[in-house]
């Protein structure tokens, strides 16, 4: 999470200070883009959600409240919903998976915007990333509140008060979901019991998952 | 990241789409900054009405105080009152039935809104049989006419628009006009403000999608061919003229309206006389920009295209020459030729260089 005297100021003003709104969103666009690129696997998809997160945190900025959340949760808040509203619409109908936008037009043209080589090149490193690859195909097919809270705590690194505020729950809620969402995971990648003391042996990420576990409990 | 190698997890940005992501936001920024002095207008226009009915009042309280000594009369006037007002509103509703019921024909019930309503206007929520929302009117209690019409059932997602348009542009306009003219707007005075024809969406399946355009007439009043903004003694002096009318492409329906007139004689209206040329306009609001830029290494660019004289309205009623200035933000260190000119600008804002003194008169800033 971001924090720090300047990032508090600049989420104070974002109401009328359209500047400190495009601060906030530099500082904010690249961690969202992997956030979604973690959650779709895909980078087109990834980019349009990215765009339409922002465009509605532009539109509904009014809204915002720092005193419940910090602007960041609050990206995250959007950003999950318009997961849900996204994988919902393509399991519906894959072929207009356009129509869950809210900002069909604007997500376009920032489509069209896209330098083609930096394009190629990002599809390049998400080629490299084999580990991503491997699970992120299984997280994919776990349940999306799943999905959502795996994604936050093992990749974006966000504490649980953060999780918990982002999707409005208490804290020992957010971990209790994320624990049986690793139970979930480890279940699906191995079929082995879900017992919370089992050990799963064989994949780095899993080994990383034990460290983690440990640390919910 | 909590035990995970981050070498092998992805960490990418392409910052081509960061920066045209930016840039719409700005465009959605100065719409807002647009919409919120049409909103001022609108404002303008109640307290204008309530300052013009003072006398109005007054009479009203002097016998609403006459009745209050008249105890034995205190009931009957009450009652009556009641009865009058709930028949005044009864009849403002059915008229506003009748008439919204020509634009959107499945409107059945017309529901008050309290919250939307005031002293000069009633809201109601239109409805189908089945009680759907299907939009909101407001209608004028003096006059009873509408003056604004919101229809759902048209602004949701691409329901307004589509990938034919079937309905030329002429049409539309007269469409439009013919439609302004009925409810008693005299264009004579009136310019369109931007391109009708706007596209709305792209729909359709991702591999062959379709333009999607929706007919928006935005009108203004103008005097000696400029346009005529507010300003910043509005309230003082009431609005400007402005119209809007959504016209489908499809089936040259009304899809939605606004009207707002004005009370000022423009045509009368003592005109300031413009001594600061174009070129020092540009002048002026670029010095304004430079004081005003954080990061010192963006270069201000205005485009010809977005610099416009108009008049705004003074406080003595009378119409101030002025340039509305954009300036954008260039980065000098984007290379432009490896993605587009556009994705250089980042942040800017809108400068109103007064064309009688040079002295700035306002602006926005955006992203």
């Amino acid at each position: 999470m971001c924090v720090g005297p300047d990032y508090q100021e600049m989420e104070l003003h974002i109401k009328d200070d359209i500047e400190a709104f495009g601060k906030l969103y530099v500082i904010n666009y690249k961690r969202l883009f992997n956030y979604m690129l973690y959650n779709t696997g895909d980078i087109e998809s990834a980019l349009d959600l990215t765009a339409e997160t922002f465009f509605k945190a532009f539109k509904f900025r009014d809204s915002f409240n720092p005193a419940r959340a910090s602007f960041t949760s609050w990206l995250y808040g959007i950003a999950s919903k318009e997961i849900i509203k996204y994988f919902r619409c393509k399991k519906r109908d894959s072929a207009l998976i356009d129509a869950y936008l809210s900002f069909p037009e604007d997500v376009e043209k920032a489509r069209l915007s896209i330098n083609r080589e930096e394009l190629e090149e990002a599809r390049r490193q998400l080629e490299l990333c084999d580990e991503f690859i491997d699970l992120s195909v299984t997280i994919r097919k776990l349940p999306v509140k799943y999905r959502k809270i795996l994604t936050l705590r093992l990749v974006e690194d966000i504490s649980f008060e953060e999780i918990a505020s982002i999707f409005h729950i208490e804290v020992e809620a957010a971990k209790s979901q994320y624990y049986r969402a690793l139970k979930k995971l480890r279940k699906t990648l191995l079929g082995v019991p879900t017992g919370r003391a089992s050990t799963i042996k064989g994949k780095e990420s899993i080994s990383d998952m034990r460290v983690l576990e440990k640390e919910v409990e | 990241m909590s035990g995970i190698d981050e070498t092998r997890w992805p960490s990418i940005e392409i910052s081509s789409h960061r920066d045209a992501v930016r840039r719409l936001i700005d465009e959605h920024a100065s719409k807002a900054i647009e919409n919120e002095m049409v909103e001022k207008e609108r404002l303008a226009i109640w307290s204008y009405r309530l300052l013009s009915w003072k006398p109005l009042l007054a009479v009203i309280t002097s016998v609403i105080v006459a009745a209050i000594f008249a105890t034995g009369a205190l009931l009957f006037v009450s009652r009556s009152g009641v009865a009058v007002n709930e028949m005044a509103k009864e009849e403002l509703k059915a008229k506003a039935l009748a008439e919204v019921k020509r634009i959107i024909s499945e409107v059945r019930i017309l529901e008050e809104s309290r919250q939307f309503s005031n002293d000069l206007s009633t809201a109601f929520e239109l409805r189908d049989v089945n009680g759907n929302f299907l939009g909101m009117v407001t209608v004028s209690n003096a006059s009873g006419e509408i003056n604004w019409l919101f229809d759902a059932t048209k602004d949701s997602s691409k329901k307004s628009v589509t990938a034919n348009v079937r309905i030329g542009i002429e049409e539309a306009t007269a469409i439009a006009e013919n439609f302004l003219k009925e409810k008693g707007v005299n264009l004579e005075d009136y310019a369109l403000e931007s391109e009708p024809l706007v596209r709305r969406a792209m729909i359709g399946p991702p591999d062959d999608p379709k333009p999607a355009y929706s007919y928006e007439f935005n009108y203004r009043i103008q005097v000696d061919g400029l346009f005529v903004d507010p300003g910043m003694f509005d309230v003082v002096t009431g609005p400007v003229g402005t119209c809007f009318v959504g016209v489908s492409p499809e089936d040259g329906k009304i899809t939605g309206f606004y009207i707002q007139e004005s009370y000022l004689p423009f045509r009368d209206m003592a005109r300031g006389e413009q001594k600061i040329t174009k070129e020092e306009a540009i002048e002026i609001a670029v010095g304004e920009a430079k004081s005003e830029i954080a990061d010192k290494d963006k270069i201000p660019v205005v485009k010809d295209s977005e610099i416009q004289l108009r008049y705004m309205v003074g406080k003595n009623n009378d119409l101030i020459p002025y340039w509305k200035v954009t300036v954008h933000y260039r980065n000098p260190d984007v290379d432009v030729s490896m993605v587009p000119e556009a994705a250089s600008y980042g942040g800017g804002g809108q400068f109103f260089v007064n064309a009688v003194d040079g002295g700035i008169q306002g602006g926005a800033k955006f992203l």
